[in-house]
């Protein structure tokens, strides 16, 4: 991998969060770049610091996270330069993501209809009548029935798995470049599982994007990606291609993460 | 939904019925016998009897056709109030009453709202700026000072010493030169209690996973704000609203006290001090329906904003 | 509970601290004026209604906040003022706790008939005006006997700050049983519960031992609000003299000012002792009310992660 041909590359990252207590370190010297139209994915137990790198690419940590050293250099551009107002283009457009807990994520007084048609429009200047029907457009091909009802629906009335599929559409609205995907099927069963990731990684294939995939499942990595970076309490302790790294995991802790699913995996 | 409103209302009916039941208890029972009191010192027995006849106080007190109570309720249902001590019509001065208190206490409420939606809004926002902390902290200092001491040192310096605005309520004076100062003071008082409200129930939308998710799609501060969070705010702050709305006709007991201001503020302290229950009973009831009113309203709000709310299962 | 997170972050906040220091400083206060009248000592702060110079003396290095239109220090009563106010918002706090706690809790965990008449007595208490409520209480109570000789102990007068405080508390439960209502209905909903409930606890054990102790947090910061709330009532009650006539509250400090401001340039200094001896100590317990507010939210993010 060299940085000229990478869509993100991420070095040295830090991110601490405050409390009234004392900073807590979550993410320490993190660095890891994509290729384009490659899979990366990024494995590591519960609270090891994923979702804080995925909110850090898109300078979206709240309050009381922030960034405490390195440089994101995403196509070119150096991300964490750039005046809010620019990074807001890039936000939905360039760089999107699939969030954690789909049931939280959607605005719970809005229809989702408004809420994809909200993007689009942002984004691509249409009007609300074009990115409604853009939006149902957008619904057929996550496979979902009736989108036109669906649509008019709001959040609390669409199961776990109908809500990451519409997250799903909303994030290839814009056609990103990047895709971040933190857990995009934690909240769901086995089979609706593996049927997302299907949709997800035939659309990747078809508009080109560049995916970071947030696991804490080596099966889907063995599965899914090109490349893994696994992380133990906010650092990489391992990255590399998929294959070498989870057939001759020179790390321990790689070892124990991949015989704790070792029955699910078949390599 | 027609059962849901049909069980709002026995709900709130028999609610009025129990605030009759309490202040009736609590004034008549408790309260003891007040014709000594009406009558003065040296009465004979033949005056005590006639004003226990007039107050009804001669009738048993409960669980009788002509008991006191039944006819309390029945007076009330009819709206009926009769007479207060000073041989006015309760029904007329409550109305006169109700007219001037809410000319205070509406522009009270609505500065008020306004005023801390607006500074609870920005604070929530830029909860780390300078500005904010300053005004999160005068704020503290607001809500830690009587409201006594507002409206007492509001009137000494600002009317007294300054000579800003007139001092007291005085027939020929026109409500736009009497009114503003405790305007002023009601919603000074107010102010630090109610910003911290409103910037606690927009931090908490603010924080939450559905603002974040927005600001990944790329929308922008004003359109998260003004559409996203406050939409979600609604729910705390029309509860707010709505309920606050029932007790301004009584207007304000001490602005109106300091200030003169003959509202229905002065009658009920007036009432109370002259032990006119009568005045107190009618006050009481007619606030206890409209906060069964404004209720039902506030359900039929939370279900026009908030589509989780189902009125056909009650919430 | 207060394990050492509590006295790590109390060592960050030096306005917290300040604010402990203040409510020590008034506690103080109160009991030495409690002890000296048990013991009848002979102390100073106790003497408010001594004449100790001129009417409407301005302050100055004799007295030191000045003098009442009796010619009585205004230091004096100011701080014999904090017995009667602190006093009245502990017990109407603990009252009004007790009722609102218990009632909130009981219909939270067992639902059914009993909810519905808590919830019925809440909305009655909700449609009096709270003014009109707790003057009509006071007022009722005032110079009232409450017999207690059936059940053997006599009767106790009630008058003066235990009618205050009766009243103060019996108006106040409602928005805590609310809270703690809807706090119960809540956990009642976790899996701690229904393991307790699997292991064979009774009802009132799961109550009690498991479900109560998870409310700390939120009874001990609704405390603190009822406790400033009540202060404010103590004032405006005995401002309208329906409070402890026979001694100086900041309340009724603030009455006999207000005299003193109609005539030029006199009562001002007591107005504002009243009102700051008022305003320390009810800004310290804010300031502390929001530092439990924050330590309790903290503890209650570490749990949800630890899970
Ligand atoms: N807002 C916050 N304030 C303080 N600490 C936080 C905050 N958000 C996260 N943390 C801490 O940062 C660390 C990393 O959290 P993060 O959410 O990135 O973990 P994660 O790897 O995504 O875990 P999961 O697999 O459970 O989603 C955790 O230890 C967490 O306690
Ligand atoms: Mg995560």
């Amino acid at each position: 991998m060299n940085s000229d041909n990478a869509i993100l590359s991420v070095s040295n990252l830090s991110v601490n969060y405050s409390a009234a207590d004392g900073a807590v370190k979550a993410v320490e010297n993190v660095s890891f770049k994509i290729k384009p139209g490659s899979t990366f994915a990024l494995v590591g137990r519960s609270g090891c610091g994923k979702t804080t790198i995925a909110l850090a690419i898109l300078r979206l940590l709240n309050g009381q996270g922030k960034i405490t050293g390195g440089n994101i250099i995403f196509d070119g551009v150096d991300l964490l330069s750039l005046a809010e107002k620019e990074m807001r283009k890039i936000r939905g457009a360039q760089i999107s993501m699939i969030f954690q807990q789909p049931a939280a994520s959607f605005n719970p007084v809005f229809t989702v209809g408004s809420q994809i048609a909200e993007t689009i429009m942002l984004h691509q200047g249409k009007n609300k009548k074009d990115a409604l029907a853009d939006s149902v457009d957008l619904l057929k091909k996550v496979d979902i029935d009736q989108p036109e009802k669906i649509i008019r629906r709001y959040p609390h009335q669409l199961s776990g798995g109908m809500l990451q599929r519409v997250m799903i559409a909303i994030a290839l609205c814009c056609r990103p470049k990047l895709l971040i995907a933190d857990e995009p099927t934690s909240s769901l069963d086995v089979a609706t599982e593996a049927g997302i990731l299907d949709l997800l990684f035939r659309l990747q294939k078809d508009e080109n994007i560049s995916v970071l995939l947030i696991t804490h499942n080596p099966g889907i990595v063995a599965d899914r990606a090109d490349y893994v970076a696994v992380m133990n309490k906010g650092s990489i302790v391992e990255q590399g291609e998929t294959e070498s790294i989870l057939k001759n995991p020179s790390n321990s802790y790689t070892q124990s993460l991949i015989n704790n699913v070792a029955g699910k995996i078949n390599l | 939904m027609a059962a849901f409103v049909i069980k709002k209302i026995v709900f709130a009916i028999t609610a009025i019925f129990g605030v009759m039941l309490i202040t009736f208890l609590l004034f008549n029972c408790i309260g003891g016998d007040i014709s000594y009191e009406y009558a003065g010192r040296n009465a004979g027995n033949e005056t005590l009897d006639k004003i226990r006849k007039e107050l009804g106080t001669d009738k048993p007190l409960l669980f009788f056709a002509d008991s006191q109570f039944v006819n309390h309720i029945k007076n009330a249902a009819t709206f009926n109030f009769g007479l207060s001590r000073d041989r006015e019509d309760i029904g007329r001065k409550i109305r006169q009453g109700a007219k001037i208190s809410l000319a205070l206490t509406i522009p009270i409420l609505l500065g008020t709202f306004v005023i801390s939606i607006a500074a609870g809004l920005i604070m929530a926002y830029r909860e780390k700026n300078l500005l904010s902390r300053i005004g999160n902290w005068l704020c503290i200092v607001g809500m830690s000072i009587p409201f006594l001491s507002f409206i007492l040192l509001g009137q000494y310096y600002l009317a007294y010493k300054w000579k800003l605005f007139p001092v007291y309520f005085w027939p020929d004076l026109s409500p736009f030169q009497y009114l503003p100062l405790p305007i002023i003071i009601g919603i000074a008082a107010g102010a630090g209690f109610n910003i911290r409200f409103y910037k606690t129930i927009f931090r908490n939308e603010i924080e939450s996973e559905y603002v974040r998710f927005a600001m990944a799609r790329g929308v922008g501060p004003a359109r998260i704000l003004f559409k996203h969070v406050l939409k979600n705010a609604m729910m705390p702050i029309i509860t707010r609203l709505v309920f606050s709305i029932p007790f301004l006709f009584m207007g304000s007991v001490l602005l109106e006290k300091f200030f003169g201001i003959p509202g229905l503020g002065s009658i009920v302290i007036d009432a109370l001090s002259a032990r006119d229950y009568k005045v107190l009973n009618a006050v009481v009831f007619l606030s206890a329906i409209l906060v069964a009113v404004f209720t039902v309203i506030a359900d039929i709000c939370y279900a026009a904003l908030d589509p989780r709310v189902n009125l056909e299962q009650g919430n | 509970m207060l394990r050492d997170g509590f006295l790590r972050r109390l060592r960050r906040q030096k306005i917290v601290a300040a604010s402990l220091f203040v409510i020590l400083f008034y506690l103080v206060v109160v009991l030495f004026i409690y002890t000296t009248e048990i013991f009848h000592l002979n102390t100073g702060i106790v003497k408010w209604d001594q004449v100790v110079g001129a009417e409407y003396e301005r302050p100055s290095a004799k007295n030191i906040l000045g003098t009442d239109y009796l010619g009585r220090s205004v230091l004096r009563k100011t701080l014999y003022g904090a017995k009667v106010s602190l006093t009245v918002a502990l017990f109407a706090s603990i009252i009004s706790m007790a009722v609102g706690v218990s009632l909130g809790a009981a219909a939270g965990f067992f639902r059914g008939a009993f909810d519905y008449i808590v919830l019925w007595l809440n909305s009655v208490f909700a449609s009096i005006p709270y003014i009109l409520l707790v003057t009509a209480f006071a007022l009722v109570l005032k110079d009232k006997t409450i017999n207690l000789s059936s059940l053997g102990l006599g009767s106790i007068p009630v008058e003066g700050i235990a009618a205050v405080c009766i009243a103060i508390g019996l108006t106040g439960w409602v928005s805590t049983c609310r809270l703690v209502r809807a706090e119960v209905i809540r956990q009642k909903q976790f899996d701690y519960v229904r393991a307790a409930k699997s292991r064979g606890f009774s009802n009132l054990r799961i109550l009690l031992r498991h479900i109560l102790p998870n409310l700390s947090g939120l009874i001990i910061i609704t405390f603190v609000i009822r406790f400033v709330y009540y202060i404010f009532a103590e004032v405006m009650l005995s401002f309208l003299g329906l409070g402890a006539k026979s001694q100086p509250s900041w309340g009724t400090m603030m009455d006999s000012a207000r005299l003193g401001l109609t005539i030029p340039e006199a009562g001002w200094w007591e107005m504002l002792s009243a009102t700051a001896a008022v305003f320390l100590i009810v800004f310290s317990v804010n300031c502390l009310g929001d530092f439990l507010k924050d330590f309790f939210a903290h503890r209650l993010r570490a749990d949800s992660y630890e899970q």
